[in-house]
């Protein structure tokens, strides 16, 4: 069959060929995104075992089972809490010390700098097996230099909140950088109009720095959301989940039930809440952000 | 005078806050360097009474084979750069200025795996790794990684703000599109790619919890991975300054290479985040 080269035709092969340059990505997107979201969906109904062998239909039984478990509520308070608090802290600690770093006097930029961002290209990996040792009970030197003998990593009321702390070590210079970046891209002559205006030579920060970060300090929270999934590693090695289920978050909860303990069909439906978290939290973040930065502008 | 004794204080306090940031990294260099009793005996002491440096490495060294290590890292690491420049960059170009019918709709395809990342996709993942055989091999680790959802965002922003008129000049001269992209984009964009490479490399040389499910082999396993099991090992016979020493392996070459090149890192991870 030869094909006409009618203009209509060109115009149509055009558009195709245009499809060839997404295709590559495309079909991996739908391969481990899609397909992942609507298998465990899939799954989550059913009971099996790691090689399928049998295939039963359950209806919501994993999903009775999880909202009665009560592991899975304080897996998810856990999760809730670190990632609220590693954002948080992470977010407020950058925006502090850039400012600091931003002030004329400072003497030691580039050093400052260096120190701060080194521990995110860090492994978390690495963090975590210094931090194992920086904690140990008997043999840290943290315990050493305030002359006390606490369980750091196996305390059920303080573990979690270790980890937090180490996380917010690991990411807080990626957040200091980026705020640093915004609010060298303020221009000068605002913060002078200010103080000419208003006579006043504080309040400056509350009133042109933070309002000015507005879309910065939007796209450093988003991103330290995402970024606290990556807390599997370091509940890995330093936890694993214990002591009881303290440090256990939904992610690793995940991989305890799925992977490791091969409960598929609850693993999944785990897995199906975490996508309709992830799902909700977007819609009402972005909905809330476009608001509040047009609101801004 | 007020403005002086403001300075001091300003830069104490920053002085003191980095010295609390590079504690950790300091004190892996300090157990590094240390023996073993007096680890156990004086953790607090800075200056070991003997340098055993060079002692613990061999140890650490002749424990396993970190140079394969550092090879399976190495290849893994360019391999998921390779893939992901070859799918990201036609995409980018493509959602950034191509116009065909369901783009918008394909691109919240991209979007959504932003939020979605591999880790919260994991087991059924897993499954499907299991099933495609790839368990145990180094495209099983790459899969996932193949398609980064924020290199497409990244190279479609770069993209769009080249000028359109260059394009309809060059379509005008005859050049393809395909020609366009290749040899006036893609130099135009270098350093957007840049500042992904640098982000993406780094990613994969620090890449943990993903590589060690896919693998049980031990000639399969990366740095980190190797890294921490050795730790754990080391560390239940209290070996501190043997993990240090592990840990200094994974370390020393990306911080020396963070050092050098620290302008173009600070920059490549500022602009992932501006966008």
């Amino acid at each position: 069959m030869r094909l006409v080269y009618t203009r209509k035709n060109r115009k149509i092969i055009r558009v195709l060929k245009n499809y060839l340059y997404v295709i590559p990505a495309l079909v991996f997107l739908i391969l481990f995104t899609a397909y992942p979201i609507m298998r465990s969906v899939y799954l989550s109904f059913f009971d099996t075992d790691s090689v399928f062998s049998f295939m039963e239909f359950v209806g919501l039984k994993h999903y009775t089972e999880m909202f009665h478990n009560e592991v899975f509520s304080e897996v998810c308070l856990n999760t809730l809490i670190y990632g609220v608090l590693q954002v948080v802290l992470s977010t407020v600690l950058g925006f502090l010390i850039a400012l600091a770093a931003n002030s004329k006097r400072n003497r030691f930029k580039s050093f400052f700098k260096v120190s701060l961002f080194y521990p995110y290209i860090l492994p978390w990996t690495v963090g975590a097996m210094i931090w194992m040792y920086l904690l140990h009970p008997t043999r840290g030197i943290v315990n050493a230099l305030l002359n006390t003998r606490i369980q750091w990593l196996n305390s059920y009321d303080l573990t979690l909140y270790v980890l937090v702390f180490i996380s917010v070590w690991k990411t807080v210079g990626f957040n200091f950088l980026l705020f640093l970046s915004g609010m060298q891209s303020i221009p000068q002559e605002l913060y002078e109009a200010y103080s000419l205006e208003s006579g006043k030579s504080f309040g400056a920060v509350k009133h042109i720095t933070i309002p000015m970060l507005g879309p910065t300090t939007f796209v450093a929270v988003l991103l330290a959301i995402v970024g606290s999934f990556q807390s599997v590693d370091l509940i890995y090695i330093m936890t694993q989940g214990r002591p009881g289920n303290s440090t256990n978050t939904l992610i690793y909860y995940i991989y305890q039930e799925g992977i490791a303990s091969w409960n598929i069909g609850y693993g999944s439906a785990l897995s199906t809440f975490l996508f309709l978290c992830l799902l909700i939290f977007t819609i009402l973040y972005i909905w809330l952000g476009e608001r509040k930065v047009q609101y801004e502008k | 005078m007020r403005n002086k004794g403001k300075e001091f204080v300003l830069n104490v306090a920053i002085l003191v806050i980095a010295f609390m940031a590079l504690m950790p990294l300091l004190w892996i260099f300090v157990t590094a360097c240390k023996s073993q009793p007096e680890i156990l005996k004086e953790p607090l002491r800075i200056i070991p009474v003997r340098n055993m440096f060079l002692e613990n490495l061999k140890t650490v060294w002749g424990r396993c084979d970190w140079i394969l290590y550092f090879k399976n890292t190495l290849l893994l690491t360019v391999m998921i750069w390779a893939v992901q420049m070859l799918v990201a960059i036609p995409a980018g170009y493509a959602f950034g200025v191509l116009k065909f019918p369901g783009k918008d709709l394909l691109f919240l395809l991209v979007l959504t795996r932003l939020m979605v990342s591999p880790e919260s996709t994991m087991l059924a993942n897993y499954l499907t790794v299991l099933k495609l055989n790839a368990y145990d091999t180094r495209i099983g680790i790459m899969l996932p990684y193949v398609v980064s959802a924020q290199a497409i965002f990244m190279f479609r922003q770069a993209f769009k703000q080249l000028p359109s008129s260059l394009m309809e000049s060059a379509r005008i001269d005859g050049c393809t599109d395909f020609r366009y992209m290749l040899h006036v984009g893609i130099p135009l964009i270098r350093p957007y790619i840049l500042s992904f490479s640098i982000i993406t490399c780094v990613f994969q040389w620090n890449a943990f919890f993903w590589p060690m499910l896919i693998t049980k082999s031990p000639d399969k396993r990366i740095l980190p991975v190797a890294m921490t099991f050795f730790g754990l090992q080391a560390e239940s016979g209290s070996e501190w300054g043997l993990t240090m020493m592990a840990a200094l392996i994974v370390t020393v070459p990306l911080l020396l290479t963070f050092i050098i090149f620290q302008k173009q890192f600070i920059n490549s991870f500022v602009t992932s985040g501006i966008k």
